[in-house]
């Protein structure tokens, strides 16, 4: 038998307990019987309540503390006012150093280095971008490289193609 | 004679410094330009302003040329023409357009892309994001479809209401295809056929579950 039916059966029996007490003629004996059938459940409610609370508390925690992940990273360009994350990936196995430059970094060399993952020579980096249209490039040891896996941008002004990121 | 045109270039100089003073240089220019680079990108944002166009395209356009070690000359140059083709953009897309299309916009225009080409775009376009197009377009004349063709390709497109998702998963053929060895005007065409045939079967791929657009 399960846990389920026993209770259920267990609250029957009380009930049918009560109604087999003498009644009195007036709302009490109404008010006793429907104790007898509740009182299982009301403690139930308890439960519930307990436990909702718990999963309120956890998802208002988890909330913060994503929102506390998601506004980190290179300082939002003005007007923008969304941001989403991305993952750069520049494979150099011979570089030494490298770098993602571009809009959304003030187009600094020293704010987003890339990090170097194993001796393959993969490197990477994830980064919290505003909504908006980017353009970038790698600095590696110095020289500029487009991202092959980019769209190639316009412009050319400074002898080097740069790459565009479009976030929504 | 003389002495009036001296005391008008002196009332011109002193209205120019008040104005270079009333606007406040952005200060993330200030240590990485000279000093009468930073007063030229300033007054050129100046007039971006005024005109209700958006100035960070301009200043990242001046550091992105500082970064890249470009003289003083080349930066201001460069910014100047990139507001100039602000305006032309901003023209051709109207009031409505966002700074990312203004600025895909400006960036297909460096590379040729005529206004009838941005107008037409706007008009089979209007409610999705122009940048997604304006962005294939200069991807595709940068990896050597020529500017007539890439227009006429994106254009078609568009018009059949060609959505986003299709539009990069043609953009990533094209490269693909072009990468292999494939002349860059016909693997264009090629792939547009494809999409435009997918579009009348109502075929729509699986929209990507990151945010990215590329």
């Amino acid at each position: 038998m399960s846990e389920s039916t026993s209770r259920n059966r267990h609250t029957f029996e009380r009930a049918v307990e009560e109604l087999r007490r003498p009644a009195h003629g007036d709302d009490r004996d109404v008010t006793r019987i429907m104790r007898a059938v509740y009182r299982d459940r009301s403690g139930r409610w308890w439960w519930r309540a307990a436990a909702a609370a718990a999963i309120a508390a956890t998802i208002i925690v988890t909330a913060g503390l994503w929102r506390l992940v998601t506004t980190e990273g290179p300082r939002p360009v003005a007007g923008h006012d969304s941001s989403s994350f991305v993952q750069f990936v520049y494979v150099g196995p011979e570089a030494h150093a490298v770098s993602l430059v571009g809009s959304f970094n003030d187009w600094d060399p020293r704010a987003n280095p890339l990090q170097r993952d194993g001796r393959a020579g993969v490197w990477s980096a994830e980064i919290s971008l505003p909504s908006g249209h980017h353009e970038y490039a790698f600095n590696v040891d110095g020289r500029w490289v487009p991202d092959d896996d980019a769209p190639t941008g316009a412009s050319d002004e400074f002898g080097v193609t740069n790459s565009v990121i479009l976030v929504q | 004679m003389l002495r009036r045109n001296i005391s008008n270039a002196a009332l011109l100089t002193m209205l120019t410094g008040a104005t270079l003073a009333a606007q406040q240089s952005d200060a993330r220019l200030v240590g990485r330009l000279s000093r009468s680079a930073v007063d030229s990108v300033t007054a050129l944002t100046g007039h971006a302003t005024a005109r209700g166009l958006p100035i960070e395209p301009l200043i990242q356009k001046a550091l992105e040329g500082q970064s890249k070690g470009a003289e003083d000359r080349l930066i201001l140059r460069a910014v100047e023409d990139l507001l100039d083709r602000l305006n032309r953009a901003s023209a051709a897309l109207g009031d409505d357009a966002d700074d990312s299309e203004l600025v895909a916009a400006a960036g297909a225009m460096h590379l040729g892309v005529s206004t009838g080409t941005l107008q037409n775009v706007v008009a089979a376009y209007r409610d999705q994001s122009l940048a997604v197009p304006l962005v294939v377009l200069t991807d595709m004349i940068r990896k050597g479809v020529a500017v007539p063709t890439a227009s006429s390709v994106i254009v078609q497109l568009v018009e059949a209401r060609v959505d986003i998702e299709s539009l990069q998963r043609f953009r990533r053929l094209v490269e693909r295809d072009i990468s292999s060895g494939a002349a860059p005007g016909e693997a264009a065409i090629i792939r547009a056929r494809g999409a435009l045939l997918e579009r009348q079967r109502g075929f729509s791929p699986p929209a990507p579950e990151w945010r990215p657009l590329f």
